[in-house]
């Protein structure tokens, strides 16, 4: 058991450090805090990113794909032979690396992604390793970290003029802004079908024009007499809203302006229909757009789980990657296939376990080379062999393809400077 | 609305495949006697005989009476089945013999002068800390400001007009403390807390695969509304036995049934404050928890077995047999898998160390040994730890009477920290999921108070509130949420929105006025008629089971379904106490008595309602759908398009008037000079009642606890 004694220390030593830091060296000189990174050697000095480095702003728009419950490698993008094998078996694809057979579409246009097989992390737990994962950060009780998307509008401001930043699809808003102002928020679209709904006024302009004049007056006594924080977000989220709603925008988030056989193509489910939705927002101006798909937590029962949402997930994103090639999007563009965690090589019956030690995730478009496997595991599929990538560093590679200064701290409310993904390291080899 | 009490007595007659009879408690209570509860709280009267009820709409039930609490009766039938019905549904006569059989219970609240003297004694220890601190305290509330507070604060939802009016006019000295002791006893309360403990508990309909946890609702129900003590209810979730299909009170831990170690860190978390889950992986990298701490504690729960995978393949299996085709995969699974889910103990702990355990205290593999956390050296003279440890299939049971023990040194410290929170918005101690550093806490004398007052209310959660809703500090002016809950030195409560609830059900009241509190959904009981024993899980009993639920007209998904009020009319069916109304596809009933969670696009999930899979998950953050929620959504349409609110103001005299019903219903307040004069210039201008409607639930301040 660990003393109160080293605790102490650790704290008032990192204290300590941002003290100085602050004072002598400014703030881009941070050095490594001790406890905040994996990477203790590489991160006392900056990064390698910004203008003229491989990969930097190539992306305009990200579009993350979170699987949610934790995605078995072993059982779509790095499948293995032996013991750990899954119910699946290992296929050939267009590019020179193997996907599980339950991933029949995407083994299509593998020639147009890279997979990464050696991303590796701590939290075997579902809500801390969806905040990672989301964040780039671990979770802690004192501060809530930012999601890309808001990292993306403090840094590069606003991507449209109406439209918001940052959209999530089929999934609440939290986990958004952190601690940077409500305002930059994702949109949640809960229902990609459904779009934005109650987007339109049901009184007529002249009588809401009224009423908003009205609610101005009368509401202003009390927002100004409480001063705080939350309330003052509410007044910007009604600003907002109302731009939105006068914008001549709103059709990005409906569905029905789609040819048919498009909506069929990319599945007609939830996570299908969302990934359409998403490719609609980037055309309209929308820089993030998260698709959620839940259901990815097969303790039990992976060829049942593989079969209905392995095959949801495989249909979709080949449709996604084909569609925004064909609209010369795809270069702009950088899809991600994120997840909580991996599954453990063994069985538990007919599912596997949370196995954080590796996992994989797949970077497509937007600068990332086509056709490209980064590190890999060990042979049965349990460990890091090559490459180690943290979450934090996918977030770091995503934020520099978007061209984000990722060495230049945040200082939040509370005084503390942040970098995106706790000063993670873009993986420069995945840049063409 | 049609008043339909006792839909029981209806399907009860057709309950006829009960094949397997809920299991005896007395396994479990045999060995564990009971020192935490005193007799007169821990089991009501249940020696009364039988009796005939009447409802008003001339229905009949035979059953015991167990308890009148917040307005609400539970009986009990010959079968062992609870039955909760609102007190006002019953004839005169019946409802005098609930009054009178309660009074004949041995369960005196605490009086208003200890309370009083608690609620001073709290007082006392926030103004030192101000003193020390140079700072003061906020102004007192209004009346009209501390009527709409604490209705939301007791019953989750603002008053009516009639009832903000009848409170400021009342001009009697000791009117708070009477509206507290009243709205902690109507059933609005139980609703209330039923949604602050959802939310801690991550309370679910859906177990996965169409296994229903409605009995476990209705149980929690019951135990909110019977006011049983929060140590026995955790007892009985700890050590509960049987099918979820059955057993109400075993939903708790089925809840994690497939992922026990998980369920271990949830339950620390909540009932202990004792933030595990790092340690359930590795060392915590700053607190003080090993992961060998963490499979020490786990080992309790080694030899229960929650799930069972036999039983689930079987019925996989059956779902998609072709003979059962016409039945529809759909309705098998939801008849059957639910019997998968099975709390038993076995007669070994079977947890082991994991594979990749790191650490020198044991290697990988390696069987658990149970053993207690301990948080302080003197641990060993706590009567708390005095268990000896008998056969592996009793571990639950101790582990529960373990934290359930009043000097357990965190059970009672973290209820009553997560009740400060409730009613000041911030809790002494933040999170309240974490209480391992106190260091953290904003006030640590306060927060040894409350424990010792949640102690001496033997941990009646209700007398715990009527001491908080009672202190002056309560009872003032808000204060914006301080950045560093640390620093927070308790001037007044924090500035809060109102919980996704709390909006949900106000708006039901502006709708329908306070009917709505008299509504209690009930979809337990037809789930324990698809309780089956595993040697009859077959096609014939599952096609004998389809027909006749088909013959009786079961509705048996219980009104789930994923659009927000899709299946609103089929829900409405499985009430008590009445019909709810549906209007613009919403069911007009409270949000504890909706779907659990709310579909995703509800109104409720919307204003941050949590998805129930992470405790402690509602929010209150703003985002846009929300505001188009209110601008142009079903809400805003049914509250203009007729309301009660709209309603009561059209019927007032004068346009002035009409302004101040309007201010009334939806801020609790009378308009100022100001407000009134523009408002009667905007209708001068063209706008009308139902326009001014709109504009007050657009405002800030009525989504606000100010």
């Amino acid at each position: 058991m660990k003393s109160d004694h080293f605790r102490l220390n650790e704290l008032s030593r990192r204290s300590f450090v941002e003290r100085v830091a602050r004072t002598a060296f400014g703030l881009t000189l941070l050095p490594f805090v001790p406890g905040e990174s994996l990477h203790a050697e590489e991160a006392a000095a900056p990064v390698r990113s910004g203008p003229g480095t491989p990969g930097f702003g190539k992306a305009k728009a990200v579009i993350m794909l979170q699987l949610s419950g934790g995605l078995s490698q072993i059982d779509s993008f790095d499948p293995k032979t032996g013991a750990s094998k899954g119910p699946g078996s290992a296929v050939g694809t267009k590019a020179d690396f193997q996907v599980s057979s339950y991933l029949p579409e995407i083994a299509k246009i593998a020639d147009k992604i890279t997979v990464i097989r050696s991303m590796t992390a701590k939290v075997g737990v579902h809500e801390q390793a969806r905040y990672l994962m989301r964040t780039g950060f671990e979770k802690r009780g004192t501060i809530v970290h930012p999601i890309l998307g808001a990292w993306g509008q403090h840094y590069l401001g606003a991507s449209h003029e109406t439209l918001p930043s940052s959209v999530c699809i089929n999934r609440p808003s939290q986990h958004g802004n952190g601690f940077f102002p409500a305002t930059m928020s994702p949109l949640p679209i809960l229902d990609p079908e459904e779009g934005l709904p109650n987007a339109v006024s049901r009184a007529e302009t002249p009588i809401l024009q009224k009423r908003l004049a009205l609610l101005n007056e009368m509401d202003r006594q009390f927002s100004e007499s409480a001063k705080s924080g939350s309330v003052n977000a509410y007044n910007e989220f009604y600003e907002s809203t109302l731009r939105l709603m006068k914008g001549k925008d709103l059709q990005c988030f409906d569905l029905s302006k789609e040819p048919e056989a498009l909506r069929e193509r990319y599945g007609k489910n939830r996570f299908g229909q969302g990934c359409l939705l998403a490719r609609r927002l980037v055309e309209g101006g929308v820089r993030y757009i998260e698709v959620e798909s839940g259901g990815w937590d097969m303790h039990k029962d992976i060829d049942g789980g593989m079969e209905d949402r392995g095959a949801e997930f495989d249909v979709a994103f080949a449709a996604l990657i084909s569609d925004l090639e064909s609209r010369g999007l795809l270069e702009s563009t950088m899809v991600v296939v994120a997840t909580e965690f991996g599954r453990k090589p063994e069985f538990d019956g007919s599912g596997r376990g949370h196995h954080p030690l590796v996992f994989s995730c797949v970077l497509a478009g937007g600068g990332a080379k086509r056709g490209y496997v980064h590190g890999a595991s060990d042979a049965a599929g349990g460990r890091v062999e090559r490459d180690p990538v943290t979450v934090g560093d996918l977030h770091a590679t995503v934020a520099h393809a978007c061209g984000m200064p990722i060495n230049t701290p945040v200082v939040s409310p509370s005084g503390r400077p942040f970098t995106i993904g706790n000063k993670g390291k873009p993986v420069a080899a995945v840049f063409s | 609305m049609k008043p339909i009490p006792f839909r029981i007595v209806a399907t009860l007659a057709a309950t006829t495949l009960v094949l397997l009879a809920a299991p005896s408690k007395e396994k479990r209570r045999g060995n564990t006697p009971e020192p935490t509860a005193p007799e007169d709280r821990a089991a009501p009267a249940t020696s009364k005989s039988s009796h005939l009820w009447t409802a008003s709409g001339g229905e009949k039930l035979e059953a015991k009476f167990l308890a009148l609490e917040n307005g609400i009766v539970t009986v009990e039938q010959a079968d062992g089945k609870k039955v909760r019905f609102p007190l006002i549904r019953l004839s005169d006569e019946d409802r005098q013999f609930a009054e009178a059989s309660k009074s004949a219970q041995p369960r005196p609240p605490m009086s208003q002068e200890i309370i009083s003297k608690a609620a001073a004694r709290l007082d006392e220890s926030i103004q030192v800390s101000l003193s020390k601190a140079g700072l003061k305290p906020n102004p007192a509330l209004g009346d009209a400001q501390f009527v709409r507070r604490v209705y939301l604060d007791t019953i989750g939802r603002i008053p009516t007009e009639a009832e903000a009016l009848d409170f400021i006019n009342d001009p009697a000295a000791g009117k708070r403390a009477n509206l507290i002791n009243s709205l902690l006893n109507s059933p609005g309360y139980t609703m209330h807390m039923y949604n602050w403990l959802a939310d801690m508990l991550r309370v679910k309909d859906d177990y996965g695969k169409g296994a229903k946890a409605f009995l476990y609702e209705d149980w929690l129900k019951e135990q909110i509304a019977m006011n049983v003590p929060w140590n026995v209810m955790v007892r009985d979730m700890l050590t509960a036995d049987g099918k979820l299909n059955v057993n109400g009170a075993s939903g708790y831990l089925l809840r994690d049934a497939q992922m026990p170690l998980d369920g271990v860190s949830n339950l620390m978390t909540t009932f202990l404050g004792a933030n595990v889950s790092c340690a359930q992986c590795h060392d915590h990298p700053f607190a003080e928890w090993t992961q060998h701490d963490f499979y020490s504690m786990a080992a309790f729960f080694g030899a229960s077995d929650g799930f069972h995978e036999d039983v689930y393949r079987k019925t996989r299996k059956l779902a998609k047999s072709p003979e059962l085709t016409q039945v529809g995969k759909g309705v098998v699974t939801q008849l059957l898998t639910a019997n998968a889910y099975n709390l038993v103990d076995l007669p070994a702990n079977r947890l082991k160390f994991p594979a990749d355990y790191k650490y020198k205290d044991a290697k990988p593999g390696d069987p658990t040994v149970p053993e207690l956390i301990r948080w302080t050296d003197t641990a060993t003279e706590n009567p708390a730890y005095k268990l000896t440890l008998t056969k592996p299939s009793q571990l639950r049971n101790q582990f529960a009477e373990w934290m359930v023990h009043p000097e357990n040194p965190r059970f009672a410290t973290s209820i009553a920290n997560r009740l400060w929170k409730k009613a000041f918005g911030l809790a002494v101690q933040e999170p309240v999921s974490d209480l391992d550093d106190p260091d953290e806490s904003s006030n640590p004398e306060l927060l040894a108070l409350i424990t010792t007052y949640m102690k001496q209310a033997k941990f009646d959660l209700r007398e715990f509130q009527r001491i908080l809703l009672n202190t002056a500090a309560y009872q003032r002016q808000a204060s914006e949420a301080p950045e560093d809950p640390k620093s927070w030195k308790l001037q007044g409560p924090v500035l809060r929105r109102l919980s996704a609830e709390q909006a949900w059900d106000s708006i039901v009241t502006l709708i329908c006025g306070n009917e709505a509190d008299q509504l209690l959904l009930r979809r337990g009981d037809d789930l324990q008629r698809t309780a089956i024993p595993e040697d009859q899980i077959n096609i014939q009993t599952v096609k004998h089971m389809a027909e006749e639920m088909k013959e009786n007209g079961t509705p048996l998904r219980g009104g789930g379904g994923k659009k927000g009020g899709g299946n609103a009319r089929a829900l409405a069916l499985f009430y008590e106490g009445g019909r709810p109304q549906v209007r613009s596809g919403l069911l007009l009933a409270r949000a504890s008595e909706l779907q659990q969670p709310a579909p995703e696009n509800h109104f409720l999930r919307l204003f941050g309602q949590s998805d129930r899979l992470v405790s402690d998950t509602n929010t209150t953050d703003g985002s846009v759908p929300q505001m188009l929620q209110l601008m142009n959504g079903p809400v805003q349409e049914t509250i203009t398009s007729g309301s009660a609110a709209v309603a009561a103001a059209l019927r007032a005299k004068s346009p002035a008037d009409q302004v101040a019903s309007l201010y009334a219903s939806f801020l609790g307040r009378r308009p100022t000079s100001q407000e009134s004069s523009r408002a009667l210039a905007a209708m001068n201008e063209g706008l009308k009642v139902p326009d001014l409607a709109w504009v007050l639930l657009n405002s800030r301040e009525f989504l606000f606890v100010p």
